[in-house]
């Protein structure tokens, strides 16, 4: 879906992508939309699957998003809206400080693939795990931008400069998540 | 009193690094891993505090953070623990409450006046005679508190962190450190979170010469360090339980927002000091405190010294003063010595005299400890009449533990006293808690070792969700008491202190039980036990022993006070974290800033409240957006509406369902006022419905109730089963209101919807293209003008904005905000919910019974509740102005009108109306004022009345002939 950003040991970075489409489909003809753009549906609610650079995601029982890069042809169909979102990419090895201090959810869990919907620094946030460049993709209503894109850097640049609730020694999100106990996957 | 002792095993001091700093003006000199408190003392400085009410002279009691004896101040701080808080270089400290300096504090005459300031006085005396109390106010607000504070002091903002384990272990001392261990090698993830910057707890300062417990010590905090299931979070106090083990670890950089599967509590227990008079003197202090001086600061914590002995730990702490080179004057023990162990037997072989079933009766010096006098003692009682002098400046007290059981009682565990041990106990453990070590009654060293053991067991095989055979929590407790049931002495002459932070003494208790407060709750309240800033750690064990004997009933019938979050004081800075505030911007943001729009708040929504005009003031300005759309063209972004599309097979019966209007009868390509009301009839939100196709309608809702009204239909659609998709469009799209009469001629040039009153009417909706962009049109009269509201997507937004700016040009557009918009609507009576409404305002009280189909329409939510309510209106929205050209003071919103002295109303909205030329308003009166008056009275500020007209609505049109009022017509 898109390059690595980073270079291993590399500083966390924050990234606007300029230039995307999102767009919602629902309703009981949305899936037969998508297969007729070209496009594959994800099956499980809450995941998604990326083809060719296109993000499709499921967020209902008939509702999918669909995220694709700037360039591709508009998505059009029956019920079909297209959104007005800010995306970011927020990459480096340790991204998973970052959202400890902004999102209440273990992002310890998130595999690469995989698809979620979270509050992020109290924005409704769609939040998806690239599995090439190891990067999280953070997509948001636009209206929000100033707000999240500004609270984002700061808390990137506060990591950055080492600058942690827990100290410059502790990691707070470090250690994986225990699936012996949990019967969850590591 | 105090001197550097050669380098301790354990010490936490690098005295290869030299910290200078200030004390009351005087340069002083500390060691890195010093804490305020030990580099004092190190220097020389032995008086630490004055106490709060009786400015007593005080020193070292827990170096536990235990007690406040010893609290600073500096220009950028107060109350600092001085205990517990490391040493910087440059700080510059004071004493919190000395008036002047520790040594000549100005308030110790206080002590002198301590007869006439017991417990409770200041709700005695003071108030009679009542004219004299501001005098005693000033004079209390003045002496009363801990600490000054600056405003001066810049914001502090200490950024918050989630995270997640297995399981949290509170206490990284001997049981910490092994039930860490255990958990970790069974698989779980474990974090180990400990108040102090060093790991050991009790296994370092207790055991530090222990040959035998320093391989086990170096071994466990060697594993502990490198197993990769743990983390390690020093200087991290845990200072509360939450529902489901949600638990906030406080560390110097801010606070870690924990959630766990489970929790071991290793708490370990709080040292409980003797009652005596004069048991607050410098050189009086807990005996692991006195490790703590000599293990971890290398400070030598007298010359001579007395040991009040309640347990074998008093033996121990006597052996580590003598190897620190303290001469021990005697050891003084409650009980028999025989007890306690082979210490004790090393000690009596070493001649340190021991003095058997005696007590210290008193301690002796002016603000240091001289001397102390000890009698004998039957566990209850001394003999006075057989006293002995020991002279010497440094009294140990051993006496007894209380549990560090806090966040134990938080997490709903249930404790009993424990006669055996003479110590609370936990009994009953909820789940996803254990418990091991000396909080559970297990003191010796394999006794911690094997209570943690179980404990971490016990804790995985719970969160396998797995029966597992553990051993019963009481299995590794102790079968001796290291706690005396009764280490309080009685003294003719008190100062005999129960809580040292409130100067309480035992005589205060008992005058307290005496005064009827001899209940837990009330004797607290009443005398303040355990309410001062150590919040009862080492104050509360001992009241309830006493109230126990006062009222003659067991530990356990007695009770013990809630114990509640925060375990310490929490700084604000943390508690702030970061800032969270979201914000939201239309897409014309930019634009409004770069042509000085004062920006106001509407929700998370940031929108224009005016545009400033040079020479103009704020009504000016707005009197002139008002003009401008009444006389010429205005154009308002609108942007904040929530926007949602309805769609599917049931859409109309939703919404027919949620608004009081029928909109099953909408026609395709109009529109209809939509009111909302909640289920017992109240207004909660107002907007349009719009009808596209039979199955897709597009809903306005208010800014401030866009996320609401979603929230219903969504609700709404799930409990009936209905066939219906919403998409919330609020962000997605844009919006924005062209109004005046040249509104439609502007607007046809852009755009190819037909625009023609026959093609396009009032209240209708269309769907085409504008300047290239796919767009809805929206004929609204909210502001009385013709008007249309243009929604778009937001990215094409501002170029439509800008087109629609430079076409109007000729026309003379201005932009105009929020406050001319509210005259607008004024000037028509159309009301704001939540401005002219309140939250019991139903619809007839706001004259929209037209709103309310009660016979034509089936059902709709708050149907059964406006059906009585119709009958029963007790007050009505009405319009009033005032006397054109008017020059007095002009009424507020919410300014109250009166008949007669009563209230009878209130204004919900005013401004002065530029259509009109005077000031108009709408007020919420009750009836029968609102319908029967012509004048009515309105007190503004300052209390003058004033005489407003009642006028029928709308001020403005009445026929409403603006809505269609269309220049192309005129030309």
């Amino acid at each position: 879906m898109s390059t690595p950003v980073h270079e291993p040991g590399d500083f966390l970075q924050l990234s606007l992508l300029q230039g995307w489409q999102v767009y919602l489909l629902t309703g009981p003809r949305s899936q037969a939309d998508l297969i007729a753009a070209g496009l594959t549906p994800a099956q499980d609610l809450m995941s998604a699957v990326c083809q060719d650079g296109v993000l499709v995601a499921r967020s209902g029982r008939d509702e999918y998003m669909v995220i694709q890069p700037p360039h591709c042809p508009s998505l059009h169909g029956h019920w079909c809206f297209p959104r007005t979102e800010t995306l970011l990419r927020l990459s480096g090895p340790d991204w998973i400080e970052v959202m400890a201090q902004v999102c209440a959810y273990d992002f310890r869990q998130l595999q690469p693939g995989q698809w979620l919907m979270a509050q992020v620094g109290g924005v409704g946030c769609w939040l998806y795990y690239e599995a090439d460049s190891a990067a999280l993709l953070i997509g948001f209503d636009q209206s929000y931008q100033h707000y999240l894109h500004s609270t984002l850097q700061q808390v990137v640049a506060d990591l950055n400069a080492g600058l942690s609730p827990a100290g410059k020694t502790q990691s707070a999100a470090c250690v994986n998540p225990s699936d012996v106990l949990t019967g969850g996957a590591a | 009193m105090s001197c550097r002792l050669d380098p301790q095993p354990l010490e936490w001091i690098n005295r290869s690094e030299t910290l200078n700093f200030q004390f009351e003006g005087r340069a002083v000199q500390g060691f890195a891993g010093d804490c305020i408190t030990s580099a004092l003392l190190a220097s020389g400085q032995t008086l630490l505090g004055r106490s709060f009410k009786y400015h007593r002279p005080r020193s070292v009691l827990s170096l536990a953070n235990h007690d406040v004896n010893a609290l600073f101040e500096s220009a950028e701080a107060t109350n600092i623990r001085g205990d517990v808080v490391p040493l910087q270089a440059g700080m510059n400290l004071r004493a919190c409450h000395a008036n002047g300096s520790l040594e000549q504090d100005k308030d110790a005459w206080l002590g002198a006046f301590s007869r006439f300031l017991p417990v409770g006085f200041y709700y005695k005396t003071f108030h009679k005679p009542k004219k004299f109390f501001p005098f005693w106010e000033k004079i209390i607000r003045q002496k009363a508190g801990l600490g000054r504070i600056s405003t001066a002091w810049s914001v502090e903002r200490q950024a918050k962190q989630y995270a997640f384990c297995d399981l949290l272990v509170i206490g990284a001392g001997a049981s910490g450190l092994q039930a860490a261990l255990t958990a970790a090698e069974a698989g779980a993830d474990v974090v180990l979170a400990d108040e102090n910057p060093h790991l050991g707890g009790s296994l370092d300062y207790q055991y530090a010469q222990d040959a035998q417990a320093a391989s086990l010590r170096d071994q466990l905090k060697q594993q502990v360090y490198q197993h990769p299931r743990i983390r390690v979070f020093s200087e991290h106090m845990v200072c509360g339980w939450y529902t489901d083990h949600y638990l906030p670890l406080v560390g110097p950089q801010g606070i870690t927002k924990l959630r766990a599967q489970g929790v071991i509590f290793a708490t370990g227990v709080m040292e409980q000091p003797a009652v005596f008079r004069n048991n607050d003197l410098p050189g009086v202090m807990l005996a692991s405190a006195a490790q703590r001086l000599i293990t971890r600061y290398a400070i030598k914590p007298g010359k001579k010294a007395v040991i009040l002995a309640g347990n074998a730990e008093a033996y121990s702490a006597a052996l580590d003063l003598l190897r620190a080179g303290v001469e021990i004057a005697a050891i003084v023990d409650l009980a028999s010595s025989q007890t306690r162990g082979e210490v004790a037997e090393d000690l009596r072989h070493r001649g340190v005299k021991i003095l058997d079933h005696s007590a210290v009766y008193e301690a002796c010096g002016k603000k240091s400890l001289q001397a102390v006098v000890v009698a004998p003692f039957d566990g209850r009682n001394c003999d006075s009449g057989l006293t002995q002098t020991l002279d010497c400046d440094l009294l140990l007290t051993s006496v007894g533990w209380a549990p560090t059981a806090q966040l134990l009682y938080q997490a709903k565990a249930q404790l009993a006293y424990d006669t055996t041990l003479e110590q609370l106990l936990p009994v009953s453990l909820p789940s996803g808690i254990q418990v091991c070590g000396r909080v559970n009654g297990a003191f010796t060293l394999a006794q911690r070792l094997a209570d943690a053991k179980r404990a971490a067991q016990a804790a995985v095989a719970e969160l396998r969700g797995e029966r597992l055979e553990t051993d019963a929590l009481a299995t590794y407790r102790d079968s001796q008491a290291h706690s005396h049931p009764w280490p309080i002495v009685a003294h003719p002459k008190g100062k005999n202190f129960v809580d040292f932070d409130e100067d309480l003494q035992l005589k205060d208790l008992y005058n307290a039980a005496k005064e009827g407060f001899d209940n837990i709750e009330l004797i607290k309240r009443f005398s303040t036990n355990g309410m001062g800033p150590s919040q009862g750690k080492h104050a509360n064990m001992n009241g309830i022993r006493i109230l126990a004997q006062i009222r003659g009933q067991s530990i356990d019938a007695t009770g013990s006070t809630t114990a509640r979050p925060m375990f310490h004081p929490v700084p604000i800075s943390a508690l702030a974290g970061r800032r969270f505030r979201p914000e939201r911007c239309t897409a014309m943001h930019a634009w409004h800033l770069e042509h000085q729009a004062k920006m106001m708040e509407a929700g998370v929504w940031l929108r224009p409240e005016y545009y400033a005009r040079p020479g103009l003031s704020r009504e000016e300005a707005i009197f002139q957006e008002v003009e401008a759309v009444r006389k010429q063209l205005g154009l308002i972004d609108v942007s904040t509406l929530g926007k949602i599309e309805v769609l599917g097979p049931d859409a109309a019966r939703l919404l027919d369902l949620v608004y009081t209007m029928k909109m099953s009868t909408l026609k395709i390509g109009m529109t209809r006022y939509a009111l909302m009301v909640d289920q017992s009839g109240v207004i909660v939100d107002d907007g349009i419905v719009g009808r596209l196709a039979e199955d897709q309608f597009y809903v306005t809702a208010t800014t401030s109730h866009a996320d609401a009204t979603f929230k219903t239909l969504s609700r709404l659609l799930v409990e009936l089963g209905l066939e219906v998709r919403l998409v919330n469009r609020t962000g997605s799209l844009a919006a924005m209101n062209l109004a005046g009469r040249a509104a439609r001629q502007l607007l046809s040039g852009i755009t190819d919807i037909d625009l023609s009153e026959a093609a396009f009417p009032y209240l209708g909706i269309r769907e085409g293209q504008l300047l290239g962009h796919p767009v809805r049109l929206i004929r609204v009269g909210f502001v009385g003008e013709l008007g249309y509201e243009i929604h778009l997507s937001a990215q094409a937004a501002l170029e439509v904005w800008n087109a629609l700016m430079q076409a109007g040009a000729p026309a003379g557009i201005r932009p105009f905000g929020v406050e001319a918009q509210r005259v607008l609507r004024l000037e028509k009576g159309h009301i704001i919910v939540g401005q002219d409404t309140d939250g019991l305002t139903h619809p007839y009280e706001a004259n929209m019974a037209w709103a309310v189909p009660l016979k034509s329409k089936a059902w709709f939510t708050g149907k059964a509740s406006l059906a009585r309510l119709q009958g029963l209106c007790q007050r009505q929205l009405i319009g009033f102005c005032l006397p054109p050209h008017y020059q007095g003071p002009i009424p507020k919103e919410c300014h109250l009108l009166i008949e007669q002295g009563e209230i009878i109303g209130r204004i919900t909205s005013i401004a002065p109306s530029p259509a009109l030329g005077r000031v108009i308003g709408l007020a919420m009166v009750d009836l029968p004022w609102a319908n029967s008056s012509k004048f009515l009275q309105v007190r503004v500020d300052g209390g003058a009345l004033v005489e407003i007209e009642v006028c029928s609505l709308p001020f403005y049109d009445a026929e409403g002939l603006r809505q269609t009022a269309d220049l192309t017509e005129v030309v």
